[in-house]
């Protein structure tokens, strides 16, 4: 017994010495990676053994099986922590091929060596009973308890983390029914893989697409907990910044990047990253990384302006990303009632839905005489106030006091009120419409005073202002204050040439 | 309910709604019915209307848009086999021993800041060519007009399928209850491939969605105006008694189609005030005849449609269709295709300014171009003056403005014979299918169930061509 005890000793400074002698950088040499190899096979012994030896010792609960299985029992803890040893052992030599998620891995090699450190305390209870009867009394038996249970719990939970790091962190709960999958706060089988991104119109495309990427790839050894070979690639600047062997990207030219080039590597070669034993890039993540690259390699374009690729194209409506709503369909706004149409419809406007399932709808004046009214038109506008995106007054009899209700509008994006009675007075009402993008005033009395109430509208793209009081200093005054601003004031005709053509 | 009445339409939500004469369209009103009924369509609308300029009989585009070098070098040469491949002609130039490669007769310049390539035919168009997204490699499945013009505008070779206009106008309804939403304006006293009214017409869908032609002279619209000694409010007297008898018959079993015919009556009724006003040019101030150019002044004129266009634009119309006849040059190209394009060249530039400048460019759309191209080689005798082009469904050019396509864009391209497209085609239900997403609607769910299917625009084909939008 005592010499059993000397060995498990032995073996205990051995997983100790280990943990102390195995550093986490520089390149393992390849015994050290064959003898890694080995742990898939040696885990799984105790594994099997000790959830025997826990079993057992639960049937021995049954008075008329009491103490029959003592013996086995106690074999079968030696083996169990023997064997734990040895896979632990063997953990670590796989540990430093690298490419495995430091936080997971670190948590497996915690409860892995939990494992051997329980296992051995319900052994050494088991082989000797008396251990510790002088201070802990009637307590020992609970203590063996107790050590069998953690035992059991870091086996389950070792297991669990080993198998998160070889399959991926959903192999367990792929095929778990969407029922189950909702309760563990899961996302249904049919979104698995698609973007879930709080706010898409202002997300950057490396944030959304890349990053993750880069993520689950890379960043285990390239990042906070490893930097192989000097590089990181879990922010901007690192990766701007590159790594002993200079920057892995060359922005707008793939070809010439060393990411893609050890991507694009043969497995047979030592420098094709991830490592053989990693896991590896989907085509539609390397193609994604090659795109993103030859476009720029932008870290601040945001997925509304990107121009994909059709290739690109077809990876993204598979992860669902679809139309990126931005401005007025980024919002929740709730659908119109009816009803509240029909009473709209009756003053002689004409409704209609800005598109199939949108919230929004376009309301024009149909006629010169109507619109007159701006009190009853404000009253029938008010329940769709949210619900009014495109408002043309156009050719109407509205003046300023109905432009006045325009500004409780607050989801109107484009107005026409072009050959109106509106004038000055009326666009101060207008300065709040933050989504406001075309505003046609061709055919008003506005001028210079009226469009400075327009200069902080945000979302102004572009103003008619043909046939107006306007000045081409309020033109120039309105284009310094919103420069991107589109300001046609009407055309000038320039003579074309008298037709020369023929023979 | 008795077996004998069981398709009588039941009185739903939807129906009281249409009833009150809110005219909102079939498709667009069920997302409000019932907006839990469908998944997110993801299309938003940037046009709200469209206004088509047809060019019937298919505008040669090795004169107009498609610069080819390549066929200049070569003029007078075999077209070689390797280019051909094969590929079917028409009767009319299949039995040709030769085939010798034309070149165009106009030279062509890079103009505007996108350098679209453009012929001296098209000065005007040359002015406003970074507003247009030039589509160069268009292509179609039939190769002679009827079929081709009849699949351009239905989605289908053989007649009987609604106009393009006309699914416009059943699934975003009208905005002006006063006017057809879908209107067709016609050149007058062009000669060359018919027209026939099913080009506009509703198919299979109610009727008021067909497309209404206003003509020059005298009754811009046939059997508007009161008869003789009929006055307007006997005529209104007349209409609300037709009314009480049609309305009997409410509920009944085709109480929808007669409730079409009564919005007809009416709207026909409303069209004798609104017609007039629309097509009274006078009032039109000279620098706008200076625009469109003085054929403007004459009715009937392509100028004077495109003018109108823009009137009946104004006032909420849908869709405009106009067509321009007379473009199948098979012989006397030069000749040809230089008066076509003196008629169409400046309205068609002016129109597309005029929009601009009043702001309608943003949501109207502009589409200039034919049913098919023309072929590289020469029908009949090759000259140095003169020489006929024969019918090509494989390739050809047309351009779009306004109404969210990306403007200053020369998409697709033909092979250096302009014989084939070696990148980026558009079939005609793609394009089908852009300008549908363009005004909101997805063009795989606009359908309506006829005989026993349904049945769309672009029946099981067409793709939105995304990079043509903006």
């Amino acid at each position: 017994m005592k010499q059993s005890l000397f060995w498990l000793g032995v073996g205990l400074a051995f997983v100790v010495l280990m943990l102390v002698m195995v550093p986490g950088s520089g390149r393992p040499s390849d015994f050290s990676l064959f003898l890694g190899r080995f742990h898939p096979l040696v885990v799984h012994l105790p594994i099997g053994i000790l959830v025997v030896a826990v079993l057992l010792e639960a049937l021995s609960r049954m008075p008329s099986l009491r103490g029959r299985y003592d013996t086995g029992i106690l074999a079968l803890l030696y083996i169990g922590v023997w064997s734990s040893i040895l896979a632990v052992a063997a953990g670590l030599y796989l540990a430093q091929g690298g490419g495995y998620a430091a936080g997971q891995l670190a948590w497996h090699k915690r409860m892995g060596v939990l494992v051997v450190l329980f296992a051995s305390l319900a052994y050494l209870y088991k082989v000797w009973p008396g251990l510790s009867e002088r201070w802990l009394r009637h307590w020992e038996r609970r203590v063996y308890g107790i050590a069998l249970g953690v035992m059991l719990l870091a086996v389950t939970l070792t297991g669990h983390f080993g198998g998160v790091l070889t399959h991926g962190p959903d192999y367990l709960s792929r095929y778990l029914p969407d029922g189950l999958r909702q309760m563990a706060g899961l996302p249904k089988k049919a979104d698995i893989g698609r973007l879930q991104l709080e706010n898409p119109a202002e997300t950057t495309v490396y944030a959304a697409l890349i990053a993750p990427i880069l993520q689950s790839r890379c960043t285990a050894c390239h990042g906070p907990d490893a930097q192989r070979g000097g590089l990181r690639l879990d922010t901007p600047d690192f990766i701007t910044e590159g790594g002993d062997d200079g920057p892995p990207i060359v922005a707008g030219e793939a070809h010439e990047s060393a990411l893609i080039h050890r991507i694009w590597l043969p497995v047979s070669s030592d420098k094709k990253m991830p490592p053989l034993e990693s896991p590896q890039l989907s085509i539609a993540e390397a193609e994604l990384l090659r795109w993103w690259i030859d476009a720029g390699a932008s870290f601040e374009e945001l997925l509304p302006e990107v121009e994909w690729s059709p290739v690109t194209q077809t990876i993204v409506d598979h992860m669902g990303l679809g139309e990126i709503r931005t401005g007025i369909f980024a919002l929740d706004t709730v659908p119109p009632d009816s009803m509240d149409i029909v009473q709209l419809a009756g003053l002689g406007l004409a409704v209609t839905p800005l598109a199939e399932n949108e919230p929004y709808l376009q309301v024009r004046c149909v006629h010169p005489e109507t619109c007159t009214d701006a009190g009853g038109l404000q009253e029938a506008l008010r329940p769709l106030a949210r619900n009014i995106a495109w408002l043309d007054l156009g050719r109407s009899g509205a003046g300023d006091d109905l432009v006045e209700g325009i500004a409780d509008l607050p989801h109107v994006t484009r107005l026409h009120l072009q050959q109106t009675l509106v004038t000055d007075a009326g666009l101060a009402d207008l300065g709040d419409l933050e989504f406001l993008e075309y505003l046609n005033l061709y055919g008003t009395a506005v001028t210079d005073s009226g469009l400075i109430h327009l200069e902080t509208l945000p979302a102004l793209r572009s103003i008619y202002l043909w046939q107006t009081g306007v000045t081409d200093e309020g033109v120039r005054r309105l284009q310094t204050a919103i420069p991107d601003l589109y300001i046609n004031t009407g055309l000038s005709l320039t003579p074309v040439e008298p037709d020369t053509t023929g023979s | 309910m008795h077996a004998c009445c069981n398709y009588t339409p039941l009185s739903t939500r939807r129906e009281f709604l249409e009833r009150l004469g809110m005219g909102l369209g079939g498709l667009a009103l069920s997302s409000l019915i019932n907006p839990a009924a469908a998944a997110p369509a993801d299309v938003i609308p940037r046009a709200k209307r469209i206004i088509y300029l047809f060019q019937s009989g298919g505008p040669s585009q090795f004169e107009l848009f498609d610069y080819k070098p390549a066929v200049n070098a070569m003029h007078g040469q075999e077209l070689p086999e390797s280019v051909r491949k094969g590929q079917r002609l028409t009767g009319m130039t299949g039995f040709q021993n030769t085939l010798p490669l034309a070149r165009s007769h106009f030279s062509f310049a890079q103009h505007g800041e996108s350098g679209a390539w453009l012929s001296e035919l098209m000065p005007y168009t040359a002015k406003v060519a970074d507003e247009l997204c030039f589509v160069k490699s268009m292509h179609t499945e039939a190769i002679n007009h009827d079929p081709a013009i009849t699949f351009f505008l239905t989605g289908s070779q053989i007649a009987g399928r609604p106009s393009f206009g006309s699914w416009l106008s059943y699934g975003l309804g009208t905005e002006n209850e006063n006017l057809p939403a879908f209107c067709v304006l016609i050149t007058k006293d062009k000669g060359g491939q018919p027209l026939y009214a099913r080009l506009w017409g509703n198919g299979f869908l109610p009727s008021q969605h067909q497309g209404v032609q206003f003509r020059s002279g005298q009754d811009p619209v046939l059997y508007l105006s009161n008869p003789d000694g009929v006055s307007s409010a006997q005529r209104k007297m007349q209409l609300d008694r037709l009314r009480e008898l049609h309305s009997l018959k409410e509920g009944a079993p085709g109480w929808a189609r007669i409730e079409s015919r009564i919005a007809q009556y009416e709207m026909a009724y409303r069209m004798q005030t609104s017609v007039p006003e629309v097509m009274d040019l006078t009032r039109e101030p000279e620098y706008i005849f200076d625009l469109y150019g003085e054929d403007a002044r004459e009715p009937g004129t392509f100028a004077a449609n495109c003018l109108l266009a823009r009137r009946l634009a104004e006032r909420g119309v849908r869709f405009i269709q106009l067509f321009h006849q007379g473009w199948d040059h098979h012989g006397g190209l030069p000749a040809g295709i230089q008066m076509q394009s003196r008629e169409t060249d400046q309205p068609s530039a002016a129109l597309v300014q005029d929009l601009k400048q009043r702001g309608m460019l943003e949501d109207t759309l502009v589409i200039w171009g034919g049913e098919f191209g023309r072929t590289n080689y020469c029908q009949g005798r090759l000259t140095d003056a003169d020489y006929g082009r024969d019918h090509h469904p494989r390739c050809f050019s047309l351009w779009m403005a306004g109404g969210g396509v990306r403007s200053g864009l020369s998409y697709g391209e033909t092979d250096e014979l302009g014989y084939n497209i070696v990148r980026d085609p558009v079939h005609v239900h793609d394009l089908q299918a852009t300008l549908m997403h363009l005004l909101g609607i997805d063009h795989e769910r606009l359908t309506f169930k006829y005989q026993g299917r349904r049945f769309r625009l672009t029946d099981v084909h067409g793709t939105v061509i995304k990079p043509l939008i903006a």
